[in-house]
């Protein structure tokens, strides 16, 4: 069988041809979100683990301005009940306040 | 962001039971919360300054016969007022009142132990200096 001169030139044409798609700026980042979503979330055990450091420091100060919180509300407290008290301690035998009333 | 979020409510649990515990371990004793809730003048200085029986009875014996002595200045004063006395005789019964007060807190802190009676003096007495004629003191005055 004789073949078309033209079927030669597109075999040329073909084994020549290379497809260069333009690539994609954002097919890495795509990929890595697509993994992520496919993984299982990490037990709160595990993030504990791997976190160690930072939830350490976060429960420390946490404590830390706890403690002062408390013991700065108990102190303010106990002082102004104190000061009321003195006050009217003072005020039941000062006549001038007596009479003032 | 789930597990975030629980170690953010970790911590804040953990704070607050920080506070609590702070809290409870530093709030005055339970006598004077009660003083102060009761607004009792007497059991503030009773736990205040440690009296036993004895001199707390010796106390209030003196608190007693002093609140005649202030009743008789009070009277006094106002009646001063009343009949628009010059002011410089109600400074002067205002004065013996305050001469006859701190005698009286002086004779109230010989009864304590003496660190307890400094203490008390130290309390009281910047309170008798610092009446304010503008109108009768706050609660809040001074220590």
């Amino acid at each position: 069988m004789k073949s078309d001169p033209s079927d030669s030139a597109f075999r040329r044409l073909l084994a020549d041809w290379r497809l260069e798609p333009p690539p994609d700026p954002r097919f890495a980042a795509a990929v890595r979100r697509r993994v992520r979503a496919q993984r299982p979330a990490a037990a709160w055990p595990d993030y504990l683990r791997v976190h160690a450091l930072v939830v350490a420091g976060a429960v420390a100060l946490a404590i830390t301005l706890g403690a002062w919180g408390g013991s700065g509300r108990a102190r303010t407290q106990s002082e102004a009940d104190r000061r009321a008290l003195a006050a009217a301690y003072v005020h039941q035998l000062d006549a001038r306040w007596m009479a003032a009333r | 962001m789930k597990n975030l979020l629980l170690t953010l409510g970790l911590a804040l649990a953990l704070g607050a039971a920080s506070f609590g515990t702070f809290y409870l371990l530093n709030r005055e004793p339970a006598a004077l919360r009660e003083a102060a809730r009761e607004g009792d003048a007497k059991l503030w200085l009773r736990t205040e300054f440690h009296l036993d029986e004895a001199r707390f009875a010796a106390i209030e014996s003196l608190h007693e016969q002093y609140l005649r002595v202030c009743a008789g200045h009070c009277a006094a004063i106002m009646a001063a007022q009343r009949r628009q006395a010059p002011s410089a005789e109600i400074a002067a019964l205002e004065a013996t009142c305050v001469r006859s007060m701190t005698d009286h807190f002086h004779r109230v802190a010989a009864l304590m132990p003496p660190a307890d009676g400094a203490r008390y003096l130290a309390i009281v007495l910047p309170r008798v200096a610092d009446y304010d004629h503008r109108g009768a003191p706050t609660l809040e005055g001074s220590h």
